[in-house]
């Protein structure tokens, strides 16, 4: 059985492949497959380019017609419209558009006037989404699959990896975490999770046998701007930033639910954030602003494991 | 009771029915996001894991089944003694079809040869032996079973129809089955119905005039039952089945010797059948083994009870080997209507001599290997097993004073090989 | 009867009484072994049953379906 990790590039993010194959043949040609599968998702669902899929819905807003989508689509716009009924409309795919004004590079807040400007085009609630055809109504009007799309991908690739044959490995897709399966030995996957203000070091150290682990932090991307921290989560009722929560991390059957919990976490903020965690019934791991650490996975914390994915 | 505490305990019947709402609803929540991420395409593999997979899969077995010749002493003078052989070929093919479906092809090929029990005599002794009956011309059997299975959520459906054919019988059958998941799949639901409709046409009736001939036997089943995951590691089951014989339920080549004369075997026309069959699974990831267990009880209206005990033990080595040592414990009690032979006429007129309705008790033993490997771009395993059996009155639970002499012993040695791709 | 009862109870107990955790499906992967399966390997426990069947007077138990044969 050989093991062997495949650093790679993709969706923004360091990535990397945990594989353990009977032969460097069968290993190289999974590896490959998933590095393509990483890339066709991101081909198609990337806001940055033009050519993807994404920018051509986009491209369709205003237009009364809409845009017929693929049954892949579809199935991503379905459980969007999910996740945005189950966190009472904060997870919400529409409000791509604040990033126009909330561009973190520049290190700019923008005035509370260029965030009422957008307004009118955010809201999950006003596209048209009736399989097949996805109506943005208003010119302007933007999806941004890029909140949910690269933990989809890590769940896409370690089923393809299974699917291959493959029943031991994990799959890293810049933080968002997907197993193929345990070690041979039945041992789970030690899973650093990063502090979330200090970079090399983890906060805690998670077993994990099955499903995925995803954690959404302030610290991926965000601005620090007189010493006040913007992050990249963006409510999407205020338009602002979310506060009270430093990083989220839960673990579930899927990487995407398990992302999607995170964030609706993140967007809930300090208070209702890990009440909405508990009663989900998912295990996570809570760091607010302050440094206070919750939730069930708190319980592995290891200050002193500064190994993140050994195995 | 006074009406404040009236008022106090609809508010705290009200506030629970309300977190009990809650509860559900954020059940809804973790179940509605995982429901919609399985929707996702290639995403529902990991759930729908359990029995549809994307590979095809082919398997081939082949097993020798010998019995051992029965001891001198048990039989009668002048009768065959070597017994039964038979080699049997099987096969296997399953394959996914779509994302739901999966269609699974069972064809088994026997040779047989050999004598086999006829009837049973008083020994000059006294003591019962059997007359056997000469060896017999290889005779073959052919079964082909297809079995398409649909693939839902939380649930599955089958349909299974097949035919079997020896040169003296014909049989056909039917099933349908189904399982419900609960719980996060802790608990499944499995519950199914089938029937087989048996014609038996025995070879020889030309030359033996008083042969049955052109007898059917129809049979009903219908089974229900339970599996639970009890920890990460452990999952029980429990299962009943009932099964209904309608028809010639008698075995047309055996006889039996009643008050001197020997009398065609006649066994009632109607049989009713339970089974109860329990299984036990429980790995121990210390040892990078599995212990299994299952216990049936078993119970029909011709007054035969009987229980099964087996214990199996898988021990994975080297992440490609596994050795599977078990144990069986058989013991049954006896017919109403059976007897070794008989010096009285029975008013219902039902006479049987096959030791498979005599008291007795089985032990056997098996040990099996398998071996995965990987050659020409296709995952194999290879499989050999060898399995000991030993039947005898003495073995069963209560004392059998005159066991059947026919009681047989047997070694099974089987290999085979499958390939996954 | 009363053996039945016995053993009805036997296999209630099993049941119940174990008290039963609630398993996650992220935490499913050793009943997800092969090991673990109630027939490990189908042709092999078709085959078990069909010689047994044919030698004793039970029936094989797991479920419906499969056919008959004229075994002697």
């Amino acid at each position: 059985m050989l093991a062997q990790r495949v650093p790679f590039k993709a969706m923004g993010s360091p990535c990397e492949l945990h594989l353990q194959a009977e032969s460097q043949e069968r290993l190289d040609a999974v590896a490959s497959a998933a590095i393509a599968e990483v890339a066709r998702l991101e081909a198609k669902y990337s806001r940055y380019r033009d050519d993807s899929f994404a920018s051509r819905i986009n491209a369709s807003a205003g237009d009364p017609a809409g845009l017929e989508v693929d049954p892949e689509t579809a199935s991503l716009l379905d459980y969007a419209d999910l996740a945005w009924q189950q966190s009472g409309g904060l997870f919400d795919i529409s409000s791509g558009v604040l990033r126009r004004v909330w561009r973190l590079r520049t290190g700019r807040v923008p005035e509370p006037a260029e965030i009422e400007a957008l307004r009118p085009l955010i809201g999950w609630g006003k596209v048209r989404w009736l399989r097949p055809h996805v109506v943005l109504p208003f010119a302007g009007m933007e999806l941004d699959f890029g909140g949910y799309v690269k933990e989809y991908a890590a769940d896409r690739v370690a089923e393809l990896c299974r699917a291959q044959g493959l029943r031991h490995g994990l799959v890293d897709l810049g933080g968002d975490l997907a197993v193929v399966g345990p070690h041979p030995d039945g041992s789970p996957w030690r899973v650093g999770i990063r502090h979330p203000r200090a970079a090399e070091g983890a906060i805690a150290s998670v077993a994990l046998f099955a499903g995925g682990i995803a954690t959404s932090g302030d610290y991926e991307r965000c601005m620090l701007v007189d010493g006040k921290r913007y992050a990249h989560i963006l409510n999407p009722r205020t338009g602002w930033p979310v506060a009270g929560l430093a990083s989220v991390s839960v673990a579930a059957s899927h990487c995407l639910v398990a992302g999607t919990a995170s964030t609706i976490a993140m967007l809930k903020g300090g208070r209702a954030g890990p009440a909405w965690l508990d009663r989900l019934g998912l295990p996570s791991l809570r760091v607010d602003v302050d440094g206070n650490v919750s939730g069930s996975l708190a319980n592995c914390t290891h200050p002193g494991d500064s190994q993140p994915y050994a195995a | 009771m006074s009406n404040a505490s009236r008022r106090a305990r609809r508010k705290a019947r009200v506030r629970t029915a309300r977190r009990r709402a809650q509860r559900r609803r954020k059940q809804g929540a973790l179940a509605a996001l995982t429901s919609g991420a399985l929707a996702l395409p290639g995403l529902a593999g990991s759930a729908a894991a359990e029995g549809l997979t994307d590979q095809i899969s082919s398997e081939y077995g082949f097993s020798r089944y010998s019995e051992g010749s029965i001891p001198a002493s048990k039989v009668a003078p002048g009768s065959e003694r070597g017994r039964y052989d038979i080699d049997m070929h099987q096969v296997r093919l399953a394959a996914p079809l779509g994302e739901r479906f999966a269609l699974g092809l069972d064809v088994v090929h026997e040779s047989m040869s050999g004598a086999t029990p006829w009837y049973v005599i008083p020994g000059d002794d006294g003591e019962p032996v059997q007359v056997m009956t000469g060896a017999t011309v290889e005779d073959k059997r052919t079964d082909v079973l297809l079995e398409g299975k649909y693939f839902m959520d939380r649930s599955l459906a089958s349909l299974s129809g097949g035919v079997s054919f020896e040169k003296d019988y014909l049989a056909i059958n039917g099933g349908l089955g189904g399982q419900l998941d609960f719980n996060e799949k802790n608990t499944t639901l499995s519950g199914g119905l089938g029937v087989s409709i048996d014609k038996i046409d025995p070879t020889d009736s030309a030359e033996f005039p008083l042969r049955p001939n052109h007898e059917k036997k129809q049979s009903y089943s219908a089974y229900a039952g339970i599996s639970q995951v009890v920890r990460r590691n452990i999952a029980v089951q429990s299962t009943l089945t009932y099964a209904l014989g309608d028809g010639f339920l008698s075995d047309p080549y055996k006889q039996a010797l009643v008050v001197g004369e020997p009398l065609a075997d006649s066994r009632p026309d109607l049989r009713h059948q339970i089974a109860w069959l329990s299984r036990y699974r429980h790995h121990f990831s210390s040892l990078n083994g599995t212990f299994h267990a299952n216990y049936q009880f078993y119970w029909d209206d011709w007054n035969i009870t009987a229980h099964t005990l087996e214990v199996a033990w898988y021990q994975s080595l080297f992440e490609s080997i596994r050795l599977i040592p078990s144990f069986r414990y058989y013991t049954q009690g006896q017919a109403d209507f059976y007897a070794n032979y008989y010096t009285q006429v029975r008013s219902d007129g039902l006479y049987s001599s096959d030791y498979r309705l005599s008291p007795y008790g089985a032990l056997s033993w098996r040990l099996r290997a398998e071996a995965r490997f990987r050659t020409w771009q296709l995952d194999w395993v290879g499989s050999f097993s060898w399995e000991r059996y030993l039947s005898s009155g003495s073995y069963a639970l209560q004392s059998v004073s005159a066991p059947n002499p026919g009681l047989v012993s047997f070694d099974v040695f089987s290999v085979g090989l499958t390939t996954r791709f | 009867m009363r053996r039945f009862v016995a053993s009805g109870l036997l296999a209630a107990l099993l049941l119940a009484g174990t008290g039963c955790a609630a398993v996650k499906p992220w935490e499913r992967d050793v009943l997800a072994r092969p090991d673990m399966a109630w027939e490990p390997d189908a042709l092999e426990a078709k085959r078990s049953a069909h010689v047994h069947y044919s030698k004793e007077a039970a029936l094989p138990g797991g479920g419906a379906g499969g056919g008959g044969c004229g075994c002697n």
